[in-house]
């Protein structure tokens, strides 16, 4: 009798392995932000016994070409990690299952309205995003104190304008006699993000209704070189790695510094690091517009559905948005409402500091080839921070090139 | 006349010093805060032996260097495997078309890896070979730069040996493995070491193949710890750069004799 | 006395070639010819190439960055080879020369050259730092301003190339000595004999003498340059601004990042044609030199 229990339990068990479904997960989360994903797997696993995720980490900048030939070769991951800019780029490639009918109603309608547009590409439901990280501007209360940059009652003084910010990373600058007023990296984050945000504020638009397509605005977009170019020659900005405009920051050795919200899950635990964050200045009579792109989860095309699987992968996609605040610990804001409002999020260090910005981020145009234009958007924005290309010319770069990558 | 010479020795040592003043420094930061790091300190205020524990506990580091080990050591005993026959047959066999078959072997030499890049990936790809160790060692077995270098040595190998074998009623085989092979043994050496070394330090190849990071060999794992994660900087890099390094050298140091014999013995 | 006849053993000979061959035939060849073919197709891995004829070398001729990628290679080579093969002679020359702790000053040059390329780029990276490397700490030593080296459109490939060399010279010191060692003392014994000085042995004996180590390094570091990929990828990724994208890299970007199979292969097939000329070179070098040896 008990050998026949035994057996029948072991078979259980056997039977119980095999009808679990396992999902593949790729991400590019290393790090901090890796340890929170491995922890909500192993939530999400135990909470959900008939499924099984496991993760794979692909390194951050290959992730995109592996999944691509993945794709095409007929064996993607079941779920992948996905910047929001780049849907377009898959979903017209029919790269990318459609997820209307696998995520419930009321998810979708908790999302923050400009984020739930633009997970879809052609009337249909591509992504799950899980998050929103803008760009924004860090100062370091410490310095900003020692150069006398406060108010009557001590605080310190918050720039809100662009011209208040240049003059305030001006004065601390040569008051301390510091490297720079603010530091950041040359390549993407000025010649993308900042690009994005300032151009934004300017008025400038990037996607055209009515072609559908990309389009900028060749004065504007100078006028955008112009102010960028000016930040680097009056000697407040100077151009380094995103490595070590970090660490000057880090190191009380610069006042601001231009940077995502991702930092956030390690500059609050840094020693030594008095810091405030704040959404970017603007422009007299502009709301604070900023760069931002979002973190979703996307299901990948294969050649045969298998619709066990594809339920098991939406199941645990929508599990993991719904749980975005554990998370936010890694410093981007939720997209959920529900969560956004939460008491676990808005307890996190500074949250409430930076969880408005979300409001201002401009969403990345819904436009195949966007991968491309924003990757030389980094080069020319080089170019003319180191002075090899004028505002001019690179303006007019900008706007053939992206000609040329949309007849392609 | 004395002084001369010892001026040059001086002059020698200080260069080498020079030279190696990057690895040095490299050992130097491994052990460095970032606080010292950022301060261009030579000497470490205090050994910062938390670098390495970081890299220990967080860095794939030992699973790369075996997945290294393994492409490297299984590519260049299956390149001795492939490649002693297929030279030994065209410098030491007489058969019909043994001219054309020896040109074909060299055409390798004409089609380097970045050239075909694209073609191969989608085959290796094709044989479900990607984010495997085998998409690496199997690509690398048909080297023409290894036929060339036994076949060369091979030929010059005199008759004589071969003939007294046969009187003995050696088969070609034995006279392969137990005449011709042993008496190869420099040039055997020379190919081991330069495809060991060769696919231990490739970085196009294994980047492209490997997916996952469990998967990556040591090159290409460094190179990403160094780029995604953001708690490891400056001082882990190092220590994980002295942690990569120490066994390679550690080998160089032990072989460095053959070494020098080899290339010798490969440059007639 | 019979005269030793080889006997004919072609089905065996065959055998042994066979794995060799297949796999040649499988990895190399095959691709190869695959790649000649993309060349005249327009494929983005999804869908279906389309035959395009010379249309991905119309696209390559009005291409700056191309242009630029292909200048910046043929720069990257000429900066790097003649240091190489110039600083390697000397230093054999002087590790050569009868000083002591010949071996501890092998090893020291030979020891950067067994690191993996990882290991080199991060750690000068990191030398490069304007900042808080310590060659901007030498520099402010000798009161020059620190130069941001990876992040300066001039500065940056020569940084890369000093990286390279330093990487690469121990393997063409050994190489150099190898070559030295073959040289008979009694040579430089009748020159002097003759009257020669120091320069004279070393420019009439030394250089002359070394040709066939010349040309090796010569055309196997002219090849290895001409494919660099690995330093411009971890170090600079092409910039700043795209001054350091060498071709190998802009067929990467190409292929590997955009898609552009077609026009990432011809690109790869200039590129092929270049290095051919000098592997066509090194081939028929060192043929010569082993025929040399048997004669």
């Amino acid at each position: 009798m008990k050998r026949l229990l035994v057996v029948t339990l072991l078979l259980a068990f056997g039977l119980l392995a095999l009808a679990k479904t396992t999902i593949t997960v790729w991400t590019f989360f290393g790090g901090g932000e890796g340890f929170l994903v491995t922890e909500l797997l192993k939530r999400f696993n135990a909470e959900n016994p008939d499924i099984e995720v496991i993760e794979q980490i692909v390194e951050w900048g290959q992730l995109y070409n592996k999944l691509t030939t993945a794709i095409a070769a007929g064996d993607p991951p079941d779920v992948s990690v996905m910047h929001l800019a780049l849907l377009p780029d898959f979903a017209s490639r029919g790269a990318l299952t459609a997820l209307d009918k696998y995520i419930s109603k009321e998810t979708l309608q908790d999302y923050v309205p400009e984020i739930a547009a633009k997970a879809r590409y052609d009337g249909k439901l591509y992504a799950v995003p899980f998050d929103t990280h803008p760009l924004v501007l860090y100062y370091n209360k410490k310095l900003l104190k020692e150069a006398g940059l406060v108010d009557a009652k001590g605080e310190v003084l918050v720039p809100k304008t662009w011209d208040e910010l240049l003059s305030y990373a001006k004065q601390a600058k040569e008051k301390l006699g510091l490297e720079v007023g603010i530091s950041s990296e040359i390549g993407a984050m000025m010649g993308e993000r900042l690009f994005i945000a300032y151009y934004t504020q300017l008025g400038g638009q990037i996607y055209d209704e009515k072609t559908k397509t990309l389009k900028f605005d060749l004065e504007k977009v100078k006028k955008t070189y112009e102010f960028m170019s000016n930040l680097y020659t009056s000697g407040v900005m100077k151009p380094m790695t995103y490595d070590t405009a970090e660490s000057l920051f880090q190191n009380n050795q610069s006042p601001f510094h231009f940077n995502g919200v991702w930092v956030m899950a390690v500059y609050p635990t840094l020693e030594g690091l008095q810091f405030g964050v704040t959404n970017l200045p603007a422009i007299a009579g502009s709301k604070p517009y900023t760069w931002g792109d979002s973190h979703t989860w996307v299901i990948p095309k294969k050649p045969k559905d298998d619709p066990a699987k594809i339920a098991a992968a939406a199941k645990f996609i929508e599990w993991f948005a719904k749980n975005a605040a554990e998370w936010a610990k890694a410093g981007h804001l939720p997209v959920l409402k529900s969560v956004l409002n939460s008491e676990a999020f808005l307890g996190l260090p500074m949250r409430k500091d930076y969880a408005h910005v979300a409001e201002f981020v401009v969403p990345a145009p819904s436009v195949k080839g966007w991968l491309e234009v924003r990757i030389k958007m980094w080069e020319i924005g080089e170019a003319v921070i180191l002075g090899k290309m004028t505002p001019d010319a690179a303006a007019k770069e900008l706007v053939n090139f992206t000609k040329q990558v949309l007849e392609d | 006349m004395k002084f001369k010479r010892y001026l040059l020795i001086a002059f020698a040592l200080a260069l080498a010093l020079v030279y190696l003043i990057p690895l040095i420094w490299m050992t130097l930061a491994s052990f460095q805060s970032e606080k010292d790091i950022l301060a261009s300190k030579w000497i470490p205020s205090k050994w910062f032996v938390e670098n390495y524990k970081i890299i220990l506990q967080r860095a794939k580091l030992g699973t790369w260097f075996v997945n290294s080990l393994i492409s490297a050591t299984g590519a260049t005993v299956g390149i001795l495997l492939v490649c002693i026959p297929a030279a030994y047959a065209v410098s030491r066999m007489e058969f019909p078309g043994r001219k054309i078959l020896y040109l074909l072997s060299l055409t390798g030499f004409m089609i380097p890896t970045q050239a075909i890049a694209i073609p191969l990936y989608l085959l290796v790809r094709k044989f479900g070979l990607v984010n495997n160790l085998l998409g690496i060692i199997i690509p690398a077995l048909p080297s023409s730069m290894a036929v060339f270098i036994l076949s060369q040595f091979m030929k010059a190998i005199p008759l004589d040996y071969e003939e007294a074998a046969r009187l003995d009623g050696a088969s070609e085989l034995d006279v392969m493995l137990r005449v011709i092979l042993p008496m190869s043994l420099p040039a055997v050496v020379t190919v081991t070491v330069l495809h060991f070394t060769w696919i231990w330090n490739d970085f196009f190849w294994p980047l492209i193949v490997m997916t996952s990071d469990k998967m990556y060999t040591l090159p290409v794992g460094l190179v990403a710890l160094a780029a995604s994660d953001v708690n490891i900087r400056y001082g882990p890099i190092m220590a994980a750069n002295v942690l990569a390094s120490l066994p390679v050298i550690a080998v160089y140091i032990f072989l460095q004799r053959y070494l020098t014999r080899g290339v010798v013995l490969s440059l007639r | 006395m019979a005269v030793y006849r080889k006997k004919k053993h072609t089905l065996l000979a065959y055998l042994f070639f066979a794995p060799f061959l297949v796999l040649l035939l499988i990895f190399r060849l095959i691709p190869f010819v695959n790649s000649i073919r993309m060349i005249f197709y327009k494929w983005d891995i999804f869908g279906t190439p389309k035959y395009i004829g010379l249309g991905n070398f119309t696209r390559m001729m009005s291409d700056k960055v191309f242009w630029a990628s292909l200048w910046h290679t043929v720069y990257f080579v000429i900066l790097t080879v003649p240091p190489i093969v110039v600083l390697s002679f000397l230093i054999a020359l002087l590790i050569d020369s009868k000083i002591r702790f010949k071996d501890f000053l092998r090893s020291a040059f030979y020891l950067p050259y067994t690191l993996t390329i990882s290991v080199v780029c991060l750690t000068w990276t990191m030398l490069y730092n304007p900042y808080f490397g310590m060659i901007g700490r030498v520099m402010k030593f000798f009161g020059l301003k620190p130069i941001s080296w990876l992040t300066d459109p001039f500065w940056a490939m020569p940084a890369i190339v000093i990286t390279t060399v330093w990487w690469t010279i121990g393997f063409c010191i050994v190489l150099y000595l190898a070559g030295l060692q073959q040289i008979p003392a009694s040579y430089y014994e009748a020159a002097e004999l003759d009257g020669a000085n120091g320069f004279q042995k070393m420019f009439f004996i030394t250089i002359p003498l070394l040709k066939r180590v010349h040309v090796l390094v010569l055309v196997t570091q002219i090849i290895a340059s001409l494919q660099i990929f690995g330093q411009v990828y971890i170090m600079t990724a092409g910039g700043p601004a795209g001054r350091t994208r060498t071709l190998m890299q802009y067929i990467y970007e190409q292929g590997f990042r955009y898609f552009r199979m077609g026009y990432s292969q011809a690109m790869a097939f200039v590129l092929f044609l270049v290095m051919l000329v000098f592997a066509y070179l090194q081939l028929r070098l060192m043929i010569a030199s082993a025929k040399e040896e048997l004669v």
